[in-house]
């Protein structure tokens, strides 16, 4: 599938959201940018964006940490993702940790709509 | 790993929100006015990102519009004017270097050592400013003023703000304890210790230690956290004796920064010893009188009554107050040189916009045609051309052009009605109310444009300015009680927008950044004792910053423990001494903004419970991991809790 996406975006992770992708993935699959304002301004503490290239454990982790210790049950988390054809779509992932589907929820809105079970299950 | 970067996108999500110490430009990520048009014009409803991005950057704003705020851009636009000189005439003499240098050693120091300062105020005017714990107090910040005119109580949890059920602004009680606040908080509590890269962790730590300081000085005062903060900012940025260091004519190089550093400093120490109790009171009323100004009252009046010096020395002051007079003089001076005269009116330009504050900035369609050609003729009014903007295809506002409108104040009304807005002529009592201006005629055609939304810091006015291809063509002043007293003032307040604005976009895209340019490259290729003095200074207040810091940051911390509690906590703040909880540290996010809004503990435990959270588990947790370095602080009294974080 060209649609598939091969790499995901995370902006405007806090530190502590940071730390936490941290403990979920492995190093080698994250890479961070810090999300900076011009030299000689001044301005909202910094946030960072995530980088992760997508594979079955780099999705596991992902999905982990989308799914733990939060304040609310439900939510949202704005990501973007590209696919195999260059496509980037910016998805807003609605999380309802209530669901005892939650898992196969998020990754049918980030687009793995065929068998999200079986993904994560490999 | 090979990922490919997402660099060359445009992304509006990876945008932070920051203000520009010297032109006061600002720019808040989080304003999507494509999504806000309704809310602007008709109701004032904001999300609860956009009103904490607000108050972060409105309190930058305020900090830099203030008497050392405006002296730090007079020393850079003057290092801006001196390097283009030097950059022209390659044979200037080693005088104007020394000169260069000084202003830059001035404003660099400065603003380096203030800088985690300017952050813990606006982190505190984000998390903790309000006016709702005391009735003690009549008067109400500028910042708060400014807040309660631009938002309203919609689109927050009911729930949560039900405790106060009588105590303005309920919509910021909502905000502060919305999921978005909490989780910013705790990200903010995770940040490093150190004052590296903005010093937002110290910053705020010192800002809220400053507050439990002084409320154990007068505590019925300073509950209204918003007091304090304007207090504390007045002490600081409206300091003319500070404003006399900076402009100090008789210190050089580092004589000049070791004066700097060290006012700086002393100024913390006289604010922890000054009689509080006595200057509030005196500050409270110099609000008071300031309120009063805006019935009629000249800012002179009360910038002269000498009630805003607080433990400032008078001859300092007076003298601070000459220098600044004497930099604005120097500004309207005649030069002879064409250049040095433009050079000087563009710096004068910028100095005087900085109260603009610039809240968001669409980039649109914009479609003039008769009227003839795409709405039907209006049956009250005669209207000859129709604005309308679009984005991506879709109508987002439609403003008639009456023929006889050219450089004359229309009162006209607003609908909103699907999910375009309909500006309607003329005003017939419609849910919003706008004087609309158009500054020159409107020539017809297609193309981009633009809808900016400005606010005024000082005439409290929110402006919508419409351009086409870069030039205005509109301004929709929304500001109903203005418009409805008509008052003569008003209408020159409105007029000198208009001025100012024509120039704004000139000035921060293209003045202000080419000469900054030209600084650089200066410093860079001049005299090599300028860029080595310059980058010595700055290497010491950088190392003098954590020194100055830290141990004000954690003020409750025992002498014995600093150092520990400063080495666990320098990587990733109050992660390490939280046991590597994240659950932990959103609950002490969330203990911390609840303490700001109300001590009552019955109040607190409800709002954890929102959240699924019990209050007492959390306390106990949060006073195991605090016990080794008294961090975090918690104190319990009865019904009454506390956090000093």
């Amino acid at each position: 599938m060209n649609d598939t996406p091969t790499i995901l975006r995370l902006p405007g992770l806090t530190p502590l959201e940071r730390i936490e992708l941290e403990d979920c993935l492995d190093a080698s699959l994250l890479e961070f940018e810090d999300q900076t304002v011009d030299k000689g301004n001044v301005g909202e503490p910094i946030t960072t964006t995530a980088i992760i290239v997508l594979s079955t454990v780099a999705l596991k982790g992902f999905i982990s940490w989308l799914l733990k210790n939060r304040l609310s049950k439900q939510y949202e988390k704005t990501v973007e993702t590209l696919g195999k054809d260059g496509t980037i779509v910016r998805t807003t992932i609605k999380v309802d940790l209530n669901s005892s589907t939650a898992e196969a929820d998020v990754l049918k809105q980030l687009g793995f709509s065929d068998d999200p079970t079986s993904l994560l299950n490999s | 790993m090979t990922a490919q970067r997402f660099s060359d996108l445009h992304c509006s999500l990876d945008g932070r929100s920051w203000t520009n110490p010297i032109t006061n430009a600002t720019f808040l990520a989080e304003v999507k006015l494509e999504q806000s048009l309704k809310s602007l014009f008709m109701t004032g409803d904001t999300p609860p990102d956009v009103q904490l991005a607000f108050f972060h950057e409105a309190m930058h704003h305020w900090c830099f519009l203030s008497p050392v705020g405006s002296t730090l851009a007079f020393l850079q636009l003057r290092a801006y004017r001196r390097a283009y000189k030097l950059h022209r005439d390659k044979a200037a003499s080693d005088d104007e270097k020394t000169a260069l240098l000084e202003d830059l050693i001035r404003y660099t120091t400065a603003s380096s050592l203030m800088r985690p300062f300017a952050e813990g105020l606006a982190l505190f005017a984000q998390f903790d400013a309000g006016f709702w714990l005391s009735k003690t107090s009549a008067a109400v910040s500028d910042l708060n003023e400014w807040a309660n005119f631009f938002f309203d109580a919609q689109g927050i949890d009911r729930e949560r703000i039900s405790d106060f059920p009588f105590v303005p602004p309920v919509r910021l009680i909502g905000t502060r304890l919305s999921q978005q606040a909490v989780e910013s908080k705790a990200g903010l509590l995770c940040n490093p210790l150190t004052c590296a890269n903005g010093g937002y962790l110290p910053g705020y730590l010192l800002v809220k230690s400053l507050w439990s300081r002084a409320r154990a000085q007068c505590h019925e005062r300073f509950k209204v956290s918003d007091l304090f903060l304007a207090y504390l900012r007045s002490f600081i940025y409206d300091d003319y004796g500070f404003v006399a260091v900076l402009l100090d004519p008789f210190t050089q190089e580092y004589e000049t920064a070791n004066a700097i550093t060290t006012y700086f400093s002393k100024r913390f120490q006289q604010f922890m010893k000054s009689n509080l109790e006595a200057d509030v009171e005196r500050f409270e009323k110099a609000v008071l009188e300031k309120e009063k100004y805006r019935s009629g009252k000249s800012v002179g009046d009360v910038l002269d009554s000498g009630l805003l010096r607080l433990c400032t020395d008078a001859e300092a002051d007076k003298s601070g107050r000459e220098r600044l007079l004497d930099m604005i003089d120097e500004m309207d001076r005649y030069y002879s040189d064409p250049s040095d005269n433009f050079l000087h009116a563009m710096n004068r330009a910028a100095l005087f916009q900085r109260d603009i504050m610039r809240v968001g900035s669409l980039p649109l369609s914009v479609s003039i045609a008769k009227t003839g050609d795409t709405t039907e003729p209006s049956s009250f009014h005669e209207t000859s051309q129709e604005i309308v903007l679009s984005s991506n295809g879709k109508v987002l506002l439609r403003l008639p052009v009456p023929a006889d409108a050219v450089q004359k104040e229309l009162l006209m009304g607003c609908e909103y009605d699907t999910g375009a807005l309909e500006m309607m002529m003329p005003y017939a009592g419609l849910g919003g109310r706008v004087q609309v201006y158009f500054p020159a005629e409107v020539e017809e055609g297609e193309g981009e444009g633009s809808l900016e939304l400005f606010f005024s810091l000082l005439a409290t006015y929110r402006v919508c300015a419409i351009s086409f291809n870069r030039k205005p063509i509109a301004y929709l002043f929304l500001d109903p009680s203005g418009i409805s007293d008509r008052r003569a003032d008003d209408k020159a307040g409105r007029e000198l927008f208009m001025y100012r604005h024509a120039e704004k976009a000139y000035l921060e895209e293209t003045h202000i950044p080419v000469l900054g340019q030209i600084l650089e490259r200066v410093v860079d290729n001049g005299a090599w004792w300028v860029k080595e003095t310059l980058d010595d200074i700055q290497e010491k207040v950088l190392v003098a910053l954590d020194r100055f810091y830290l141990p004000l940051a954690l003020l409750y911390v025992p002498d014995e423990k600093l150092d520990q509690c400063i080495d666990v906590m320098r990587k990733r703040g109050f992660y390490e001494i939280l046991g590597k909880d994240g659950g932990l540290v959103r609950a002490l996010a969330l203990l911390g903004i609840a303490s700001s809004l109300t001590a009552t503990r019955e109040v607190i435990a409800r709002w954890f419970a929102s959240y699924g959270l019990d209050l007492d588990t959390a306390i106990a947790a949060l006073r195991q991991y605090g016990e080794q370095l008294n961090q975090p602080e918690i104190l319990e009294q009865g019904d009454l809790v506390g956090c000093f974080v």
